[in-house]
């Protein structure tokens, strides 16, 4: 990410806090300084504030349009005070204390609501105006273009990283029976669906989610939101054979997180993984709480976190490249992120060279789940998965970094 | 016989003059409720400060020249009465410094011609947006709603529900933006 974008995500987040009633001294300490140092941020700082004000007189236009039409039958002439009460409904400030200057303000502002009633609703087609040259847009990252000459799409991720000379297991989700889905078009390591609960599961997994573009379908496996369930009740996608990690080893996959029902406790929610024993695991891409990144290679170790968490309702391109060390049986996990859907065109590198106890464990691999220390499928999804790909390799940042505008488009 | 009672000048208040003060103001509310806005941040503050500025306004209407801009008035009205409302609170409870306030006033005024725009651009992006979004967004702006009580009724997190209206905001600002850059090209 630029420093623009960063400064600019940074504005985003604060002024959000401070639409939401919720900023602290320092943060608007903070935000002031950033508002006040920069063009950019301070235009995307009056822009988010008109949204949040159009956004805010629009659903206080209703109310009051509701309100005025049913009192307007009742309405008589020859009261001006109840007039002027009715129409200062929504009135905050003070009241000027002399009653005549308060009826005629009550009597205006009821034909104002009338005005305004009548400008809400009615089309407006104003003049198209030139652009004022003073008030350049500012450069938050746009969203993607669609698919299309000289644009990225998924697509074009999928070409890219089908033609890769590392690539051993590539999931497309592409196809047209549930059957052609799950089949590895790069190697023979298939995928079968997996049930949990007891193999009572109560849903299905989506074969038809929508990917991130219109050049993709996504899988979406099935998590049971129930506040005792969730954990260990759903429906995920497992190779039917062991899948062996290559010592060093790159994931990559476009993943949507949604967001967890309140009350499940402690929810894990796996996109990608394998596990051997109970120790003997590989989480190679999970979230733990509301979406926090997380990666796992020892049961018996912490969870290895992500300075990162995902936005539910994003889409994300994520890779993550696994360095095993098999004297000290430890691994070398690198994770780089970018929210797609806010079009972020630069990978962040969310987990640095962190060194982890244990290694990918050898298992089935877990697409949309993984598994619980008894082996019991477990940890569904919560979201999309799409574009899975598996290297022998633990490709460099450029080549991430290619693999990313391959979907985003230069 | 009139309606309404007669004014400090002694004049009829149902003559062309109300009616034409009436005209104007309803043409200005949500533009002086939005440079309110920008300088307070709140709602309420703002719709305060809209209410305050009417009633000055019908007050200074003598002194308005017909055939100037009355938004423009409106807003000048505006930001006194938002530097009186800030004055009257303790200074403890100001977020942001009069610098900055100023600063804001200044930058508001460069984007005051587009709020039309955009405005338009806003329904045609937030029919775009997907039903979920749509529905918590509107819900998050009905009148007296906050983020907390959103959450709890759709019993989400109120810091997941808060990144969620923060994606679908700045999802509707790059729309609008987009919007007007492909109105500009055509």
């Amino acid at each position: 990410m630029s420093h623009e974008d960063d400064l600019l995500a940074e504005v985003g987040e604060l002024t959000s806090t401070l639409c939401d009633g919720r900023i602290t001294t320092d943060e608007a300490a903070r935000l002031e300084r950033l508002v006040l140092e920069s063009n950019e941020a301070r235009r995307y700082f009056v822009d988010y504030l008109d949204l949040h004000g159009e956004l805010h007189w629009d659903g206080a236009s209703a109310a009051r349009s509701a309100t005025e039409a049913s009192s307007a039958a009742t309405r008589k002439t020859s009261d001006v005070r109840s007039q002027a009460s009715q129409a200062s409904r929504r009135d905050r400030g003070p009241i000027h204390s002399r009653w005549w200057f308060s009826a005629i303000v009550g009597a205006l502002l009821a034909v104002v609501v009338a005005l305004v009633v009548v400008v809400v609703v009615v089309v407006v087609q104003p003049g198209r105006r030139p652009p004022n040259p003073g008030a350049e847009p500012w450069r938050v990252p746009t969203a993607p273009q669609a698919p299309g000459a000289g644009s990225g799409s998924v697509a074009a991720l999928r070409d890219l990283a089908s033609r890769h000379v590392n690539l051993i297991h590539h999931y497309t989700f592409e196809g047209t029976t549930r059957r052609e889905k799950r089949q590895d078009s790069a190697g023979q390591l298939h995928l079968t669906e997996a049930v949990m609960n007891a193999g009572r599961g109560f849903g299905q997994l989506d074969y038809l989610a929508a990917g991130f573009d219109p050049s993709s379908q996504a899988v979406r496996p099935f998590r049971d939101l129930a506040p005792t369930l969730g954990n260990d009740s759903g429906t995920g996608l497992q190779t039917e054979h062991v899948f062996h990690p290559p010592d060093a080893m790159t994931v990559e996959l476009l993943l949507l997180f949604e967001e967890l029902p309140l009350g499940q406790e402690s929810p894990i929610a796996a996109a990608v993984a394998t596990r051997a024993d109970e120790r003997d695991c590989g989480f190679l891409v999970v979230t733990v709480d509301q979406g926090q990144l997380a990666h796992l290679m020892d049961g018996q170790a912490d969870w290895t976190l992500g300075d990162f968490e995902f936005v539910p309702g994003q889409w994300y391109y994520l890779a993550s490249t696994f360095r095993v060390d098999p004297e000290s049986r430890t691994t070398t996990v690198n994770t780089f992120t970018a929210n797609l859907g806010d079009g972020q065109r630069r990978l962040r590198h969310v987990v640095q060279d962190q060194v982890v106890s244990g290694t990918p464990a050898a298992s089935r691999l877990g697409i949309g789940k993984a598994f619980e220390n008894t082996m019991a499928h477990a940890y569904p999804w919560s979201g999309a998965i799409d574009e899975v790909a598996i290297y022998d390799a633990a490709l460099d940042r450029e080549t991430l970094q290619e693999h990313l505008e391959a979907v985003l488009g230069r | 016989m009139s309606n309404f009672p007669t004014s400090p000048d002694g004049s009829d208040e149902s003559s062309p003059k109300v009616e034409q003060f009436a005209k104007l103001l309803a043409t200005c509310q949500r533009r002086v409720f939005l440079y309110a806005l920008r300088l307070l941040h709140n709602g309420a503050d703002a719709e305060e400060v809209l209410q305050e500025t009417n009633l000055v306004l019908w007050r200074k209407f003598d002194q308005f020249e017909p055939g100037t801009d009355f938004v423009r008035w409106a807003c000048r009205v505006a930001y006194f009465e938002v530097l009186k409302l800030r004055e009257k609170r303790p200074s403890r409870e100001r977020l942001f410094s009069g610098d900055f306030v100023e600063a804001i006033a200044v930058e508001a005024e460069k984007s005051t011609e587009l709020l039309d725009d955009r405005r338009q651009a806003l329904t045609q992006c937030l029919q775009k947006l997907p039903q979920a979004d749509r529905k918590l967004v509107l819900a998050r702006y009905q009148p007296k709603a906050s983020t907390r009580a959103v959450a709890e009724s759709l019993e989400r997190s109120v810091q997941g529900t808060q990144k969620s209206l923060h994606r679908i905001r700045n999802t509707l600002l790059v729309c609008i933006q987009r919007t007007l850059t492909a109105e500009e090209r055509t």
